[in-house]
């Protein structure tokens, strides 16, 4: 199996910059997943690692070796199209064969590999059919087996599930997930479904309007999302945002807007006094770490009233109003049933440790160093000093 | 203790009491008939122009007449169809039917294929002009363009003997004026079929040849195992439009350039059935020889048809 890695991978059409200077790295045996919102370049760049699309800039390399302007046949990458792509004029038995014949193998062992691959994808009854006779699950099978029968040194996907009914989508990400663990083969998969990235990925990479926003384990993106973006993107329903005054000080941060007056204190719990330098904020915190309290409750941090309750089955969901009517939303999900009635005024609680801090300007996520007098020497680029509590900005 | 309870099934909704919706007869009969009506200006018009005509020539072709209408017109049974069928000439004209659309074949689909597939990295303005350029010869009528060529082929002064450096007869030499009927008819139909092409690679989804190219296939294994098997309806469309017209497409030029001669060397089978109604005035052997070519036609288009829906592979 292949390593890839994009190097100041770019592609413009006319003034729309498609993908905008990616640089990526993915390992031997790696599952990468792109992930992003429709039209962010993902399957433009995966097709210029095909070599489908030639890139205005940047340099595809494969092991080493300088791909860029080698032509796809002779990049030995395999590919899944959202579309399937099979031959619509040839049989299920001829579409798996077709790389290795087009590559001259004899007939013996085409239709060896044919056969193995059939029979491991549950495909050797419908050998003998056309495409259009298939159903769409078949048909995956039939776009992934044309990809496995070779050995390719890496598979890339666009989208392979998309047109699956989600019962199917579940079982095929596994099947997907198990293939990929046996094989140890170096997967780059495209897709907007965060489910599929969160589940299969080794490494999530996202995209926003061609750039490289965030890379990290499902873990790392999703517990720090690297800006707003991020945050806003994963988790369903997404982080809560919420724009905030914040005072920073000596010994922690508070913040302050419309139903809410929240304090991050260094240590210990307790309020953060109101000395510091001021400055606006973003505050994010996801549903599930909003905790349901009385409205006169002490550590209800978040005040407003319930506005609708969503029930989800096994949990339920609760927007909420902050402060007087026409204040930010907030939704607050938890086991159902969540204890809240519409209309109601409802307090809200959290864990500062939860609570997420990002930049307004710059939607870039600022990590609290406690203690911190001057600027970390391991952070390369840092806010400039706020007094002598800094909010060091986190870099990807 | 405990008491156990089965839930109950839902209840049935109580039945409705608005009588069910329903349409008047008139509606009805109106709605039935839409599609009728949208087709009835189409049917009339094909009515009129081809299946009254045909049914005429049913007639026609069972009568003995000169088409003068002061004479009188002799009903002759089948007759007419067993003179048409055992006249030599009628031999000849199929032979020379098939010569031309043997000869056409190349102008229909071979260059054509290639002009397109070659052209296809053509774009923009670029296109719309080399498009301009393929189909002209299309544009001019087919009588203006014999006259021209009747002064390109002279074998004197000529353009085409003195470019080719040779001193053919080129109208009065029976095979060189095949191969100008055929070399002329294929210049006029090329532009045509090449936009047929054209429009079929249009329609042929790049995908496949993305994936082709990623499954390891050269441009030429492309060509011929992806592109060619998916334009094949393409190509059988023009095979039928050959075989059904190339008799037709020629007419114009064979009567201006060499009224079928010299001898019958072009007197193609649509000549013949000219010569039978207009030059003879025979109706009855015209007719006669028309409705075999019909029935003819009718046989080879089914067949070419039939293959057609079988290689279109609609893949959705
Ligand atoms: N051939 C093209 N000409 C002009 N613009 C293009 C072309 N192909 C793509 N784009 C633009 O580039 C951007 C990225 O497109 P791309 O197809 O890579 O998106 P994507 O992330 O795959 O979206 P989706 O999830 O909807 O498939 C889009 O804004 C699109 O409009
Ligand atoms: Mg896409």
């Amino acid at each position: 199996m292949s390593r890839i890695r994009l190097s100041g991978l770019r592609k413009t059409y006319g003034d729309t910059v498609a993908v905008d200077g990616i640089d990526l790295d993915v390992a031997d045996g790696e599952f990468l997943v792109l992930l992003g919102p429709s039209g962010c370049g993902k399957s433009t760049l995966l097709r210029m690692v095909a070599g489908l699309i030639e890139p205005t800039d940047g340099r595809v390399l494969v092991d080493d070796a300088d791909v860029t302007a080698v032509p796809p046949r002779d990049r030995d990458l395999a590919m899944v199209f959202q579309s399937y792509a099979l031959y619509p004029h040839l049989t299920v038995a001829s579409n798996l064969g077709f790389p290795l014949r087009v590559r001259g193998e004899r007939r013996a062992v085409v239709r060896e590999k044919v056969a193995a691959v059939a029979a491991e994808l549950g495909l050797t009854e419908l050998l003998r059919r056309r495409p259009k006779e298939l159903s769409g699950g078949q048909r995956q099978r039939v776009a992934l087996g044309r990809a496995l029968v070779r050995e390719p040194g890496a598979f890339l996907m666009d989208e392979p599930l998309s047109n699956l009914d989600a019962k199917l989508r579940t079982s095929t990400r596994a099947g997907l997930s198990a293939l990929h663990r046996r094989l140890r083969a170096t997967v780059l998969y495209v897709t907007h479904d965060q489910v599929e990235a969160m589940t299969m990925a080794d490494r999530v990479a996202l995209l926003d309007g061609g750039r490289l926003v965030q890379v990290g384990t499902p873990a790392e993106v999703y517990d720090a999302p690297a800006t707003t973006f991020v945050a806003g993107f994963l988790g369903s329903p997404p982080m809560n945002l919420l724009d905030v005054d914040a005072v920073v000080g000596p010994h922690g941060v508070r913040a302050r807007a419309v139903g809410l007056d929240l304090s991050l204190p260094d240590a210990g719990p307790g309020p953060v006094p109101d000395a510091g330098s001021s400055r606006a904020l973003v505050l994010g915190v996801r549903p599930e770490h909003l905790v349901v309290r009385a409205p006169d409750a002490p550590d209800a941090v978040l005040r407003g009233r319930v506005s609708a309750v969503e029930n989800l089955g096994s949990e339920e969901l609760a927007r909420c109003v902050l402060g007087a009517d026409g204040g930010p939303e907030v939704t607050v999900r938890g086991p159902r049933p969540l204890g809240v009635v519409p209309g109601r005024e409802v307090g809200l609680a959290v864990d500062p440790a939860r609570v997420h801090l990002f930049d307004p300007d710059s939607g870039r996520r600022l990590e609290r160093r406690p203690g911190a007098v001057s600027p970390a020497p391991s952070s390369p680029a840092v806010e400039p000093a706020l007094d002598d509590r800094p909010l060091a900005r986190s870099l990807p | 203790m405990t008491l156990l309870v089965e839930v109950p099934p839902p209840a049935p909704a109580p039945a409705a009491e608005v009588p069910p919706a329903r349409r008047s007869a008139g509606r009805r009969l109106v709605g039935a008939a839409a599609p009728y009506l949208y087709l009835a200006p189409a049917l009339a018009l094909l009515v009129v122009w081809t299946y009254r005509p045909l049914l005429q020539a049913v007639q026609l072709s069972t009568l003995s007449w000169n088409l003068l209408p002061t004479s009188p017109a002799t009903p002759v049974g089948a007759a007419n169809f067993r003179e048409v069928l055992t006249a030599p000439e009628l031999g000849d004209a199929v032979g020379v039917t098939a010569l031309f659309i043997v000869g056409l074949l190349p102008f229909t689909i071979v260059l054509p294929v290639v002009i397109a597939l070659s052209a296809r990295r053509v774009r923009g303005r670029a296109r719309t002009l080399y498009q301009a350029l393929v189909f002209a010869p299309m544009l001019v009528a087919p009588v203006a363009s014999a006259a021209i060529w009747q002064w390109l082929l002279d074998p004197g002064s000529g353009a085409v003997n003195r470019v080719l450096g040779l001193q053919v007869n080129w109208l009065a030499d029976p095979t060189a004026a095949q191969v100008a009927i055929i070399v002329v008819t294929g210049w006029h139909v090329l532009g045509f079929a090449t936009l047929i092409v054209s429009a079929g690679l249009g329609g042929t989804d790049d995908e496949y040849a993305a994936a082709a190219s990623v499954d390891g296939a050269r441009p030429r294994q492309i060509t011929w195992r992806i592109t060619l098997p998916l334009l094949s309806p393409t190509l059988v469309f023009l095979t039928l439009m050959t075989i059904l017209l190339s008799a037709q497409w020629s007419f114009p030029l064979v009567d201006t350039l060499t009224q079928g001669g010299p001898g019958d060397a072009t007197t193609s089978i649509y000549y013949l059935l000219w010569e039978y109604g207009f030059r003879s005035f025979d109706a009855g052997h015209g007719a006669a020889a028309g409705l075999v070519f019909f029935v003819v036609f009718l046989a080879v288009a089914w067949v070419l048809v039939t293959l057609s829906d079988r290689l279109s592979f609609h893949d959705d």
